[in-house]
């Protein structure tokens, strides 16, 4: 067993040269123990030498220094506690400092990868930004959204403060995927409405990929991969329970979340983790946000096993939300959109509830997924799996008569994929990954609703496949380079309004899809829609010494338009807006450029990215041009998604964590991006500069009580579109015209955030958490709901949590 | 390399997961989806205007068309009603009015006038919610001198008050706005 394992984990491993003088034993061996896991130095690790039995212990810094060694070949033997023995061999020249990468935490092989350049990350060159599990924790009682926008780069885009969709280099829903467990998440084709049903507390680790190089997960992402890691759980008898409890002032929300799991020495695991959020209706400093409670459940329950060679794994994954619409942003017409931006308070403020109403949105995930990973022998390994999800989203608007009760919206979204990577060793330095995925998707939208489908029924199946070369000629330099293939084709159902159909010309173009007309003056059609797309990436990594590494990436992009770009047809309440699809539409094709530098390790870390893509056929929901629909109800905004031949989109991520002390870190970071139409107009809903920082420390030395101040300042974007419209309004008698500003992004404004968290004895752990400390009145650009109401006030929260 | 004794359990799962997708693929994917009527849009607004000698005149807009001019005389009184219906399936138009009367609590008439001679007020005919407040759904129009301007016919939804004297005095949802020109000859 052990030799196995060792034949796996010789990687190369020697730097530099120097003159060897022979059997001069003057030699001194300097070097490192990392944990391989979350790239931190291993202190009080046993380093042996198996030839002299000399021993030595790591510093803090976990470093060791040997000395007195001849130049002969060794056999270093370095443990630690908590991880698995590793056996090194080294010869001479002993120059550089050489680094040891010891499997942490995880027992799960018994294999110890001595790769000086990388962890073990998705992509070997990928430029990525990581949130470790204990940042994830932090956030574990909040939404997914909030805790994605801890990353340098990746934004909240919200609807209200329940419906929070993250955005990442200024792109979100398709264009950005979030994978969980392997599994691309799919409910977020429903629009820019729909937060992912993922909940933060059964996640345990995050990364984001920032580029195309994810190959793997697919190569339509302008915004990157944003992947949840599931815990890897050690082989050993131990289980681990805590529960969790936590009360706030906004919206009085109580939450109660349990963990739970339990491991063998046999590699057996299973566990459940449960959350339950209630809250009732937010305040913004000066009034009630009405209609803003939200409710969530949440459950996930796992089982496998992990050996050596092979990994099985069972999760079921159950998400619900139910949440309020604030009142104020439901509308009839164009004429209360205007009064409502006209008014600087809500139209709509009633005393604080704690019940939901209508309008509110009512969500629901479930996931069952079987992975099963298996390596066959140092050179190969593969994994295959299978998932099924099932998402529904119901919406209910305020109604008349008997359709009161009855959702407005009610869409089922059943999707399976199975999926196999393979990963095989061609030779010492050349990697090849390749693998296919196969996917099934059904959408129906339930005719009981009695409005029109706002996505129709469809079918989707999707095929991909890709392969990808590493490349590891030295340890300071890595190349990758990928391809991938998609087909994806839609089978569809839909009615279509005559009068629409003929007003956008489908007569002339789209004649022959028409099945039958019905009583309705509606056209019944069926049609198949198919897509090919070819993706690519190109990546480079290399040392520039000390830790600091240099990372290029270039990638090609191809993305099949979306149900909801071609087929929308709809209502949207909280905006006015009448949204449409386009048949026409074909895939939009990007290239995109990013350069990155970062040193991830030492006292002072940091990471900057640069990115620039070049978007051809760029799919946008933009005002169609006669600006609203006078043809319903009075009047709309029409929005219709249109092709921009040429987008241009760039910007720069960067963070910064400087260890002060062994007790005090200061971490700051920036995110800035731009895009527009090429010779043409900015885009709308990017978000603008943000600058934040934060300061952690513990006051008293050896004691688990943390502080941690934090500040954030977002400034208002000056780079929008003009989507103004007019409005009569009568005003005393006379019929005034005037210019709507539905453009002008709020103003920039400073958040001021204080945490406090303390471990007493007998596992209890309490948390103290303020929001906008000054309690400062605020509109955020990249709330949708932003011209109703004011962000929330201050927030406080305490939480308490009990390990068993 | 000995066989895991977890294999059955997991070829089963596997078995049990291949059977699910079989069994969704041999859905019948070509079921027609049920056409929906939509039932409560409103796209059609009469207003019918009587004069002093019973002459009725319907005013009616539907939705896409350009409004039809009211004509009324100067000095003169109107009994006036107003319709809201559901045209979207021209054999079958629905009378929202009604659903309107029914839930008189959660609805409110009002109109808006920009320009010209003409009051407003609830007729005694006219539908009360429960509280007494009465819908506008029934009106008399009384013109002054002749000239010319617009009338604004809101239908409210769960409006927040109704005794307002402008629009948004009265809160809530617009469930239809529309405008009629008006000339007072």
């Amino acid at each position: 067993m052990f030799s196995f394992a060792h034949r796996l984990m010789f990687f190369l491993l020697c730097i530099g040269s120097s003159s060897a003088g022979a059997q001069v034993c003057s030699f001194s061996i300097r070097g490192e123990v990392i944990d391989l896991h979350d790239n931190k130095s291993l202190n009080d690790a046993i380093v042996t030498v198996e030839e002299t039995n000399q021993q030595v212990l790591t510093n803090l810094q976990g470093e060791f220094l040997l000395t007195g060694m001849c130049a002969q070949n060794y056999t270093l033997i370095i443990r630690h506690p908590q991880c698995k023995e590793l056996r090194k061999q080294i010869s001479p020249p002993f120059s550089g400092n050489k680094r040891f990468y010891l499997e942490h935490h995880i027992n799960e092989l018994e294999e110890i990868i001595v790769m000086e350049l990388s962890r073990k990350n998705t992509t070997k060159t990928g430029i990525e930004g990581s949130l470790s599990a204990a940042e994830v924790r932090r956030y574990r009682a909040q939404s997914l959204g909030d805790a994605l926008a801890q990353l340098s780069g990746v934004s909240a885009l919200k609807t209200g403060n329940a419906i929070v969709k993250p955005m990442a280099h200024g792109v979100t829903g398709t264009r950005l995927a979030i994978v969980n467990a392997g599994i691309r998440l799919q409910d977020h084709e429903w629009g820019a409405d729909h937060a992912p049903s993922i909940d933060v507390n059964g996640s345990h680790s995050i990364q984001w990929i920032k580029g195309a190089n994810a190959l793997k997960y697919g190569g339509d992402a302008l915004g990157g991969v944003l992947e949840i890691i599931p815990e890897k759980f050690k082989q050993e008898d131990a289980y681990r329970a805590t529960a969790t409890s936590g009360y706030q002032s906004q919206g009085k929300g109580i939450y109660v979340l349990t963990d739970f799991s339990k491991t063998a020495q046999t590699g057996r695991y299973y566990g459940i983790n449960t959350s339950l959020k209630n809250a009732g209706d937010l305040e913004s400093v000066d009034y009630v946000l009405t209609n803003t409670g939200n409710r969530e459940g949440h459950l996930s329950a796992f089982m496998g096993r992990n050996t050596i060679t092979r990994e099985w794994r069972l999760d079921y994954r159950f998400f619900q939300k139910e949440s309020g619409i604030l009142s104020a942003a439901h509308l009839g017409t164009l004429g209360d959109l205007a009064r409502a931006i006209d008014s600087p308070t809500p139209l709509v403020i009633r005393p604080w509830d704690r019940s939901i109403g209508n309008p509110r949105q009512f969500t629901t995930h479930h996931n069952l997924n079987f992975r099963f990973n298996r390596r066959m022998s140092n050179i190969l390994k593969w994994d295959a799996s299978y998932s099924v999800q099932f998402n529904t989203r119901k919406e209910f608007d305020t109604r008349r008569g008997d359709l009161a009760n009855r959702p407005a919206l009610d869409i089922r979204l059943t999707t399976h994929d199975v999926t196999f990577n393979l990963d095989a060793k061609v030779v010492d330095n050349v990697h090849w990954k390749s693998g296919f995925i196969t996917q099934l998707q059904d959408n129906f939208a339930n005719p009981a609703t009695g409005t029109r489908r706002l996505i129709p029924d469809y079918t989707r199946v999707k095929l991909g496949s890709y392969a990808i070369i590493e490349y590891l000629p030295s340890n300071d330099f890595i190349a990758e380079m990928g391809f991938r293939y998609d087909y994806d084709s839609y089978d569809v159902q839909k009615y279509y309004r005559i009068n629409d159909w003929e007003a956008r010309g489908y007569d002339q173009d789209f004649a022959h899809i028409i099945q039958r007309t019905t009583s309705a003056s509606q056209y019944y059609t069926e049609q198949k829609k198919s897509f090919g797309n070819f993706s690519g990436s190109v990546g480079l990594k290399q040392h520039l010494g000390s830790n600091h590494y240099v990372l290029i990436n270039v990638g090609l992009l191809s993305r099949s338009p979306n149900p909801s770009e071609l087929f929308s047809d709809g209502l949207h309440h909280a905006l006015a807006t009448i949204e449409k699809g386009e048949l026409r539409l074909t895939q939009e094709r990007a290239m995109k450029y990013m350069l990155a530098f970062e040193k991830k390790r030492g006292k002072v870390q940091y990471s900057t990215t640069v990115y620039w893509s070049d978007v051809r056929d760029y799919i946008l929901l933009a005002p169609t041009t006669d600006g609203f629909d006078q043809t319903r109800n009075s009047a709309f905004l029409k929005r219709k998604y249109v092709q921009l031949p040429r987008v241009n989109m760039g910007g720069i991520d960067f963070d910064i964590t400087y260890d002060l002390t062994a007790n005090s870190s200061f971490r700051t970071s920036l995110a800035w991006t731009r895009a527009y139409e090429k010779k043409g107009e900015d885009l709308i809903d990017i978000p603008p500069l943000n600058l934040s920082s934060s300061l952690r420390f513990r006051p008293i030395e050896n004691k688990p009580f943390e502080l941690r101040l934090s500040s954030n300042y977002t400034a208002a974007q000056t780079a929008y579109p003009n989507t103004d419209f007019e409005y009569t309004f009568i005003r005393e008698g006379e019929l005034s015209t005037e210019v709507v500003d539905i453009s002008t992004p709020p103003a920039g404004y400073h958040l001021m955030g204080f945490e406090i968290n303390t471990k007493l004895p007998l596992g209890i752990e309490l948390g103290l958490f303020v929001d906008n400390i000054s309690n400062k009145r605020y509109r955020n650009y990249n709330n949708r709901l932003r011209y109703f109401a004011a962000e929330t006030g201050r927030n406080i929260r305490v939480e308490i949590s009990y390990t068993f | 390399m000995k066989i895991s004794n977890t294999a059955p359990l997991w070829r089963n799962l596997m078995f049990a997961a291949f059977i699910t997708l079989a069994v969704q693929c041999s859905k019948d994917d070509h079921d027609h989806p049920e056409e929906i009527h939509e039932g409560e849009e409103i796209n059609r607004v009469t207003l019918t205007i009587t004069d002093s000698s019973n002459n009725a005149v319907p005013v009616t807009w539907n939705e896409g068309a350009t409004v039809p001019t009211i004509t009324l005389n100067a000095n003169a009184t109107y009994n006036v009603s107003i319709q809201f219906f559901d045209a979207s399936d021209a054999s079958d138009v629905e009378d929202i009015t009604e659903e309107v009367v029914e839930e008189a609590d959660e609805h409110q008439v009002f109109y808006a006038v920009a320009g010209a001679n003409v009051t407003i007020a609830s007729a005694d005919n006219d539908t009360s919610d429960s509280n007494g407040n009465s819908l506008l759904l029934k009106t008399v129009w009384t013109t002054a001198a002749a000239g010319s301007g617009t009338i604004r016919a809101y239908l409210i939804h769960e409006p927040t008050t109704k005794t307002a004297t402008t629009r948004d005095g009265f809160g809530g949802e617009t469930d239809v706005e529309v405008d009629f020109p008006v000339v007072i000859q």
